[in-house]
This record gives C-alpha cells, structure tokens and sequence, in this order.
C-alpha cells in the first residue's frame, strides 16, 4: 500500500470512529468507538473509497487497524495484477 | 436524543451517528418519550415466502398501531410505505401476493396519517429496495446495498434535518416524493418455456455447511450468523419452491440415521425430511442414486435439476445422464440466493399456478396461525401474547455447543460477564460438572434457533455463580432475558443451590444490561457482585407472558 493510500485509510478510521493516532495498536478491543456499526460502516467506507469488495470471512476477520490494512493491500495488489 | 427509528433490519449504517436511536429488531415495546421525530422503516424480508406476504404486512399494521399509540402526540411521526421484496425472488412470475399485501400496508398507513397530525408517507425507490448486498445482508442483516447510503441518507436529511419543520408545516398531508413505486422487473421474468418438475439435492456444504459425519448434528452449519443464515435463507426458498409444485429429492453420500438426526435435532432448519418425496442417502454413486429417484417418481431424467456443491458430482452426472441439468454451485455462499434466482430463471420459475400446482393444504395450515396476528392488538400485552413467543432451555446439550461458542465469541451488548467461551472450552467445563444452558426462541413467525447462553459453576457450600449469560440482541426487549434467567434459577434450585452469585463485568459495549440482575431481584452485595438466596424460593420474571416449553 502506498503512503497516500494509507493516509485515505486512516481518515476513514478518523472520521468513523473520531481517532487521530495510535493507528498501529487500534483495534475493536480498545476502542469503545469500534462496535459492530462502526465496524459495518469501516468496511463500507474502504469498499467505496477504494473500490474493493470484501467476503463475509474477510469482514469478520477484520478487528484491528492492522488487519484490515493487510487485506486492503491484498485486494489492491490483486487489482492492479489484472 | 433527536430521532427514533423503528426497524426490523439493520438500518444504523444510511443514519448519521449520534442523534438518532434504533428500536430493537421487530420490536414497540420500547417507545422514548424524549424523541422529536419518529420513523418507522420495515422491510419485508427477502427470505419470505408469497404465502406469509399478508400475514408479514398485518403484523407490521398491527405494531405500527402500537407505536402510534405509545409516541407523544407532539412528536412528528414518519412512515416509510412498503416495497415488495426483489421480484426476482419470486417464484410464480404472475404472484402479487406482496404487491397486494404491500398495498394493503400503505394504504392503511395513509388512513393512519389522514387522521393524525405530524404523521407523514415516506417512499423509497423500487431501484433501492430491490438492490441486496447479500455480503452485507448476511453479515449484518443490512436490507439494501450500502451504496445507495447517499440516496437514503437524502431522503431522511429532508425529513429529519432543517426541512423537517417545513414539512410538518404542509397541510396537504402528504409530502411531494410519496407516490408508491412499482415494481418494473417483475413484468420481466423470465420463464422456463418447459418448467422442470424435480430438484435432486446434495445435503453437506449444499443444504448446510459443514459435513455431518465429521462436524456432528450441532457442528453442520444452519441458522444463525453466516455462512449458516445463507443455507437457511436457500433452504427456505427451496420450501417456498416446493410449495409450487416442484418435487424435491436427496441425493447424498452419508449415513442415513446421521441425515435423519439433522432434520430432528435441527429442527429450526426450514426443510423437513417430509418435504423430499425421494431419498437416496447412501454411499452408491450420484448416478445410480439419481437414477433410481426418477424411476421412483417416474418422471424423465430431463426434467430433473441436480444441485450440489461438488464440482466432481456434477461432472459425473453430467457424464452419466446428459439430460439431467446440474447448474455450478457458487463458490461464495453469500451468493446463494443468485443461485436459487438463476435455478428460477432457467428451470423452475411457472407463470401462473394450476390447481395442480397448488399443495398448498400444509402452508394454509401452518399461516392459519400467523394469521390470527390480523386480529387488532389493542395493547403491548395483546401484542406479545399474539406473537406466541416459545422459549425453550436446555442444559448441556452438546449438540448445541457450536452454536453456543458462537453466541458466546459474538455477543456484546447483552454479555453480562464478556467471557468468551470456545467450543473445546464449553466442552471442558461441562466435564467439570459446570451447567451450560441454552436458550432458544419460536414464535409465530418462525424459529430463531438459539439465542441465549448462560454459564453456571459450583462455588462453595451449595453456592452457585452464573460464570456468563449472553442473550443475541435479535431477541433483546421483549422480557426474554428474565424468562430465560428465572428458568435457570429454578434449575438451579432443584439441584439444591442454595444461593446463587453473578457478577456483571462492564466493557465498552454491554451497558444496557448493567441493570439486569438487580432487577431481577438480586441483591447488589459489592460493586458489580449480586447475590440471590434461592431458599424463599426463584422470583417471578418481571413480564410474565410467555409460555416457557420445557423439553
């Protein structure tokens, strides 16, 4: 993932859950923000943003800033394979 | 709090966060009196059958009239009419079932409005409501494609934003945008010129997720969160089909006493065994099996439709007998219900039903129920008795354990202790002498499997503590809870437990359950530990008005 695609990321983070750093450690655990509506409108938000689609699995698999970071540069980097 | 909306979908993601709050799912029994604008917002759910069409329109009538009731007269009231579910969907292309049912609701909606003050019609787009993200809708039983959130959140900001007041201020009663939106694909469906007559099935990965002999009656995946609310949802067009006239048959590799505890144990599952005229469930190969289901129905190998999830079975078949359809099974189960459109499209959907068609004695029979909804629910009361809600509770039930797991590595806003139990985990207590309750929950309107899961260890001197309770928030606000507590507690009590401890432990996310042992007439004995004596007996749950089914 590129720094601007990070920096995209992580203001969808800001704006959905009101966080501005610690991004690295984020996830649903530490955040009272992070619930499952918050969750559901995280995904939305990336989905829209970056123009990728995610599976159920994926989704439920996605609880911290880290994951979802890797499974967004995992769909970007099969993207642009094609 | 600004906003109030009553739901029976997950609706929070199309509302801005903050100033607006959520019903619980299906539910009037909660009604604030602080709010200003009020909405009602209710789906048909895409899974529903043609034939629950009016029984789903008057049940939501019927709470609506309740939450009219219950909101301050000052309050301003917003109805979201009615759209049918997706047109695709349906199995009989000339059915207007929902249609009519929908018509029915928007019509007595605006008598509703014409009488009232502050009351107005709202219209969301057919384009819209027929758009499914079934990613979304499986996940989080959200009931259209987060994309159209701009669309949506439009539409409210006119009602409940500045405009708001502008609004109420109309005389004419009805705002500009209300006009019912009619269904354009329905008058295109298409139809099979030959409708096929049987769908053979595989059972494992096919009907259920899972592998029965090796996951178990309660590992199989059916119900539930996903992937097990996407077999059920297939499962449940599959009934619907076979309501149609469709003959359904098995064609599996298993151990038939294995297949046949599944339809009996599982019983929230939406396929009977009785449903399937043929069975082959044994370990002869596909072809033989197939081929002895049309001797026995005596139809034609061309006009069967083979559906299993196994690419090799397929291609066997298709070897063997060419004239039988075996259409790919999708590789993402979220896609299930393109499938069955895509098995309409092709092979099964009729224009119009015969008489013939019609073996509908056993669906008129099992409505003849949901129907009595129809009858006026004058009060809440009225209203939770007429949902025949039934819970039942099991203790130690291995079978149940995956489910439970689940319920317990899920839960939030109703987890009284927040442990997380995992299956192996569950598994080890209870042979540690630990009770594992479940609780799971009918009403009329179909089974929502098991919802609850409470945790009870030994403490000292004939003691007891509940070590967890979790209740799923599809069930929460109807008094549920308590029913489900005060079961246990008079378990526990005939096991001779003395007295019982239980201790909330508070997380980000289960406040509204911080109440829940004190008002059930447990004593606050420190900070977060409650204590009941079981001695004088188990106090009645506040609410009492569901039958408990004790199995």
């Amino acid at each position: 993932m590129t720094s601007i695609q990070e920096s995209r990321l992580k203001n969808i983070f800001s704006e959905t859950l009101g966080v501005s750093d610690g991004f690295a450690e984020l996830s649903q655990k530490n955040c009272a923000a992070w619930d499952s509506v918050a969750q559901l409108n995280l995904i939305i938000a990336v989905e829209a943003e970056f123009d990728v689609v995610f599976e159920p699995e994926e989704i439920a698999a996605m609880t911290n800033f880290s994951s979802l970071a890797a499974s967004l540069s995992a769909k970007l980097r099969a993207k642009n394979d094609l | 709090m600004k906003n109030f909306v009553f739901r029976n979908s997950t609706l929070e993601p199309f509302f801005p966060r903050g100033e607006t709050e959520f019903s619980g799912y299906g539910d009037v029994s909660r009604i604030p009196s602080d709010a200003e604008n009020f909405l009602w917002f209710y789906t048909f759910p895409p899974e529903a059958s043609s034939a629950e069409a009016f029984a789903l329109a008057e049940s939501f009538f019927a709470k609506l009239k309740l939450a009219l009731a219950g909101v301050p007269a000052e309050a301003r009231f917003f109805v979201v009419l009615l759209n049918p579910p997706p047109a695709k969907l349906r199995v009989v292309a000339s059915d207007e079932n929902f249609e009519k049912a929908a018509e029915y609701f928007n019509s007595s909606v605006r008598e509703q409005a014409r009488a009232r003050k502050n009351m107005r019609c709202v219209t969301v787009p057919a384009e819209i409501s027929d758009d499914v993200d079934w990613r979304f809708f499986f996940s989080a039983q959200v009931p259209f494609s987060p994309k159209h959130l701009p669309e949506i959140a439009e539409i409210f900001r006119g009602f409940f934003g500045e405009k708001a007041a502008e609004n109420a201020g109309k005389s004419d009663g009805v705002p500009a945008r209300e006009n019912v939106s009619r269904q354009p694909s329905a008058e295109n469906l298409p139809v099979p010129a030959l409708r096929k007559k049987c769908l053979v099935l595989d059972l494992d990965e096919t009907l259920w997720g899972g592998v029965v002999g090796e996951d178990g009656v309660g590992g199989i995946e059916v119900g539930g969160s996903y992937p097990g609310n996407a077999f059920s949802f297939f499962q449940k067009k599959i009934s619907e089909l076979a309501d149609s006239g469709i003959i359904l048959a098995i064609a599996s590799k298993n151990n038939a006493a294995d297949v046949e505890e599944v339809f009996e144990k599982r019983a929230e599952m939406p396929l009977s065994l009785e449903k399937f005229s043929a069975r082959k469930i044994d370990w002869r190969d596909k072809a033989t099996q197939v081929r002895e289901i049309a001797e026995e129905l005596n139809i034609g190998l061309d006009a069967i439709v083979f559906a299993d999830n196994s690419p090799a079975e397929r291609a066997w078949i298709n070897a063997a007998l060419p004239d039988v359809a075996t259409p790919a099974f999708p590789s993402h189960l979220f896609a299930l219900p393109d499938f069955f459109v895509r098995l309409l499209d092709e092979y099964f959907r009729a224009e119009t039903l015969t008489r013939e068609d019609l073996s509908k004695t056993e669906q008129y029979r099992a409505n003849r129920a949901r129907e009595r909804f129809a009858r006026e629910c004058a009060s809440l009361e009225d209203y939770l008795a007429a949902l025949q809600i039934e819970l039942s509770v099991s203790c130690n039930d291995v079978t149940a354990f995956p489910r439970l797991a689940q319920l317990s590595q899920k839960t939030n806003q109703f987890n009284l202790a927040n442990r997380r139990f995992s299956l192996a985990d569950l598994e080890k207590t209870v042979s540690a002498g630990t009770r594992i309750y479940a609780l799971s929950v009918k009403d009329i309107f179909g089974d929502n499997g098991i919802c609850g899961v409470a945790v009870v260890d030994d403490s000292a001197r004939g003691n007891a503590e509940i070590a967890e309770f979790a209740l799923s928030c599809r069930v929460l606000g109807r008094g549920i809870e308590n029913e489900f507590l005060a079961e246990i507690l008079r378990r526990e009590r005939s096991r001779g437990v003395v007295e019982i401890y239980a201790r909330f432990v508070p997380s980000q996310k289960n406040l509204p359950a911080k109440n829940f042992y004190a008002r059930n007439g447990f004593a606050e004995i420190a900070p977060n530990v409650f204590s009941l004596k079981l001695s004088d007996g188990v106090p009645a749950a506040p609410g009492s008005l569901f039958k408990i089914n004790l199995p």
